[in-house]
């Protein structure tokens, strides 16, 4: 099974854009190579200068290639701007899922110069890199929650309870990515790719919460799909968002988004920087360091970087209001941790400062009322509407999936009407394939 | 319990599947079944809700080989070359295969299936330099018929069955679509780019010629021949609603554009596949004795800004270098006066039929150039001066004078009756 999925995996990828396929299959194999040579060494006190070197060379190669793919054109952009010269640009495709799994490659590394990934067997360290549900868009998962589910014998038998289980989460997703996402990021995406002068307040607030809303249910479809699909191999993914804009704070949103980049980027960047100076304004460094890392690495632009730092100042308020034992009521809290986010997102989604500038202005344009030209259809509206109400009020998947769960093992006949249900949505999401877009995360 | 919640998942999705494919094959709601089996209904066709290269190749599918002595074939700016006004010259039956969105894989594919299945004997391309610098948009009304690439029609079938089940429910809703007059109230607004005609209801305002057509007709008749045109609603309209539209869809994006005519770092990603359609068209016609007639449209100067510059001159002398052409891009007083345009990117139907008029030697407006090798370098040269010399003009003065800008702004320079006149013109 385990040949046969890895191979399926392989496929799967090099159906995505077959150019890019050499270049994963050397990275991955590339990296067993140094992982199990790191490894080997692990034990041996002696080897730790060669270990080391390994260990550098190894994620520096990483680096490389994703900063080649994925930077160079920033680097010539910036590099213009400062010399005045004009180099042309090298319009670089990226190749599919490289952002995501360059980091599952990074992890393994580093955990192979501790010692922790010596058991692995090529084909366990495969299916942790290949295995499809999660290769292009994550969820990122660790080497040390994946392979021993691979390796686990009880795991290549079928398993009806988490067939069903499965069925449930991947129906949600499509029906969270097909149904609420693509209809609200066609027309947000218009407008904000089409920023020329200081947009009117109404159509402001409208296309930024759309986006804002349309982001969520974007990345969080593909992590249920994920979820649904690693569970029909008995695989269990890690959850990558926990009603995110039902956060109270800025640390509480960002334990809640994108939980798996977090973790990562926690591990990894945060915790190697914080371990030197465990002081107070330790803390802030390496969260603003992380924070710094996160909004480059969600885009080659100087965007996403200020991006990255808005929510790091942000994240460090809060923590600074949490160690002075301070905190607002919910009903302040609540909706500036919203607003926040909508803000950050305007950043986010902006080609261009000046653009995003126009769209915060937009925002308090007071007298431009109206100005609204009616561009958002009431079907959108209504569509924003359920959205909004659904972060905000509804359980999450993860809920959900408890409650079907419990309804399942119990043999509650609720748990047929949860299938009839996610039937349903999954019959209305296959008769609206058409007008699928891609995974916003895609560009990542 | 679990593989009995299994098989109730994929009964009820299988027969909700059905259920759904059923609804979207009864609403039919972009008119694949209804084309499939020859008939389409004039609203179908004013509503713009319809596949115009489903149209052509449905049409020449139906319609028995030689009905057809010949094609036109073009993206919207052919629209209003009409069938009947072609026959008016050249005495053959035609039939336009205009397609919104044109590119020249299309083009290359329905003059193929024309000399194969209709074994037509004259072609009139017509293109302008939109095609090098945008692809096909991933539209439904511009999908591409899997007829008309020689696949399997299973293809068609299933996209159209498990098409958005929502745009069915829409359109049983529908409460039946506004006038053109109501819609026209709506066509104020400003779009933000000039490519931007979501907001111009291009669909709002095509009409076929003969007025009233009432009921079924079935496509390939004479009827029918491709023509949507903005024709017999722009004419109708007052001078203020004409100069209204004009400032609202073509001078809307005049004072920001003329930078860009003279930017230097243009993206003509299409270039080298419309040269090698060309070529490959250009073989097929002659190795099928049909007669090829290639015409450069007439152009604003909004539209210039995409795609005019040095490397858009070596297209057009590579163009030459294939087959000669019949050229109406050039800079002059028509194509300069925006107020010939009613969108950035689409001529008034008035200097389309001058551009077949000039064609066949009627033109009284000297437009238009017949371009072969032996005029070509001196053509470019001429266009390059011109270029440089608009250039200088807007450096030194920061605008330009161009024709319609000083007070005698008229959507109708080219008068109205030049249609009439043309027939009485007919050789």
């Amino acid at each position: 099974m385990k040949v046969w999925l890895v191979a399926a995996s392989l496929i799967f990828y090099a159906l995505g854009d077959l150019r890019f396929f050499p270049i994963f299959v050397i990275s991955i194999f590339g990296n067993f190579v140094f992982g199990s040579s790191i490894g080997r060494l692990a034990g041996d006190e002696s080897k730790n200068t060669q270990k080391k070197v390994l260990l550098a060379i190894g994620i520096l190669a990483n680096a490389a290639l994703l900063g080649y793919y994925k930077y160079t054109d920033f680097f010539i952009e910036n590099f213009n701007l400062v010399t005045g010269m004009n180099v042309p640009l090298k319009n670089i495709v990226l190749p599919i899922g490289i952002s995501f799994f360059t980091f599952q490659l990074i992890a393994y590394l580093a955990d192979s110069y501790r010692g922790l990934t010596q058991d692995y067997d090529i084909l366990d360290y495969l299916m942790f890199i290949t295995f499809f549900p999660q290769l292009i868009v994550g969820p990122i998962i660790h080497h040390s929650e994946a392979v021993p589910q691979f390796a686990a014998p009880e795991n290549q038998r079928i398993n009806t309870k988490n067939i069903c289980i499965g069925i449930l989460m991947f129906s949600i997703g499509c029906a969270k990515k097909i149904l609420l996402a693509d209809p609200l990021t066609e027309l947000a995406a218009d407008f904000f790719n089409n920023i020329s002068g200081t947009p009117d307040i109404i159509s402001s607030w409208i296309y930024s919460v759309s986006y804002t809303i349309s982001y969520y249910f974007d990345l969080s479809s593909y992590a249920d799909m994920a979820v649904g699909l690693g569970l029909f191999f008995n695989i269990e993914l890690p959850a990558n968002f926990n009603s995110p804009y039902k956060a109270r704070n800025f640390q509480d949103y960002w334990r809640r988004w994108h939980i798996t980049l977090s973790r990562f980027l926690s591990a990894y960047i945060f915790r190697s920087w914080y371990d030197k100076d465990r002081r107070l304004h330790g803390y802030y460094a390496a969260t603003m360091i992380t924070f710094f890392v996160s909004g480059f690495w969600h885009g080659a632009g100087w965007t996403f970087i200020v991006w990255g730092l808005v929510n790091g100042i942000f994240v460090c308020a809060a923590s600074a209001m949490a160690r002075k034992g301070k905190s607002w009521p919910v009903f302040v809290s609540f909706p500036l941790t919203c607003i926040g986010v909508v803000l950050c997102r305007i950043l986010f989604v902006s080609p261009s400062f000046s653009a995003a500038w126009q769209v915060l202005k937009g925002l308090v344009n007071v007298g431009s009322v109206s100005l609204y030209d009616g561009s958002a259809y009431p079907v959108y509206i209504i569509t924003l509407i359920i959205g909004t109400a659904i972060c905000w009020f509804a359980p999450n998947s993860g809920r959900i999936r408890e409650k079907f769960t419990e309804c399942l093992e119990s043999g509650s006949s609720r748990a047929y009407i949860m299938m009839a249900g996610s039937a349903a949505l999954f019959a209305i999401c296959l008769m609206s394939m058409n007008k699928v877009a891609s995974f916003l995360y895609f560009q990542f | 319990m679990n593989k009995k919640l299994i098989i109730s998942f994929l009964v009820i999705v299988f027969a909700g599947t059905v259920l759904m494919a059923g609804f979207n094959w009864y609403m039919d709601i972009h008119e694949f079944f209804r084309v499939r089996s020859g008939v389409i209904t004039k609203a179908d066709y004013d509503d713009g809700a319809i596949n115009e290269r489903m149209l052509a190749v449905y049409s020449m599918r139906n319609d028995p080989k030689g009905t057809y002595d010949g094609i036109i074939v073009g993206g919207s700016k052919a629209r209003p070359l009409s069938g009947e006004l072609l026959k008016y010259y050249t005495g053959m039956n035609y039939l336009s295969c205009a397609a919104a969105n044109g590119n020249f894989e299309y083009y290359e594919d329905i003059i193929n299936y024309a000399v194969r299945h209709q074994g037509i004997r004259h072609v009139l391309l017509h293109f302008s330099g939109v095609e090098t610098y945008t692809g096909l948009q991933p539209d439904i009304n511009n999908r591409v018929p899997a007829l008309l690439k020689g696949e399997c029609q299973l293809k068609d079938y299933a996209y159209y069955l498990f098409c958005n089940i929502g745009d069915s429910f829409n359109k049983l809703f529908d409460e039946g679509a506004p006038s053109p007059e109501e819609r026209f109230g709506r066509a104020g607004h400003k779009g933000t780019s000039p490519d931007d005609e979501n907001n111009i209801h291009i669909a709002d305002y095509m009409a076929l010629p003969g007025g009233d057509w009432i009921g079924q007709a079935r496509i390939g008749s004479a009827n029918i021949t491709g023509l949507r045109s903005y024709y017999e609603k722009i004419s109708a309209m007052g001078d203020s609603a004409k100069l209204s539209w004009c400032e609202d869809h073509t001078m809307a994006f005049y004072g920001y554009t003329l930078e860009d005519i003279f930017r230097k770092d243009k993206l003509l990603p299409y270039l080298e596949d419309n040269i090698r359609h060309l070529e490959n068209i250009k073989r097929l016609c002659d190795d099928n004795g049909v007669e090829l007639t290639v015409v450069i449209g007439g152009v604003s100067i909004i539209e210039r800004a995409k795609y005019e510059c040095p490397e858009y001159w070596e297209y057009l002398r590579r163009i030459c270098e294939i087959t000669d052409f019949y050229d109406f891009s050039y800079f002059c007083d028509i194509n300069n006066n925006p107020y010939n345009f009613y969108t950035g990117n689409h001529h008034l139907d008035t200097i389309s039929w001058v551009e077949l008029a000039s064609i066949y030697g009627y033109d009284p407006y000297g437009y238009g150039i017949h371009i072969t090798e032996e005029n070509i370098n001196e053509y470019l040269t001429q266009r390059s001066c011109d270029y440089y010399s608009l250039q200088e003009e807007l450096e030194r003065t920061g605008t330009l004078a161009l024709p319609g800008l000083g007070g005698e702004s008229d959507l109708t320079v080219l008068p109205q009756s030049f249609y009439s006149g043309l027939i009485t013109c007919r050789p």
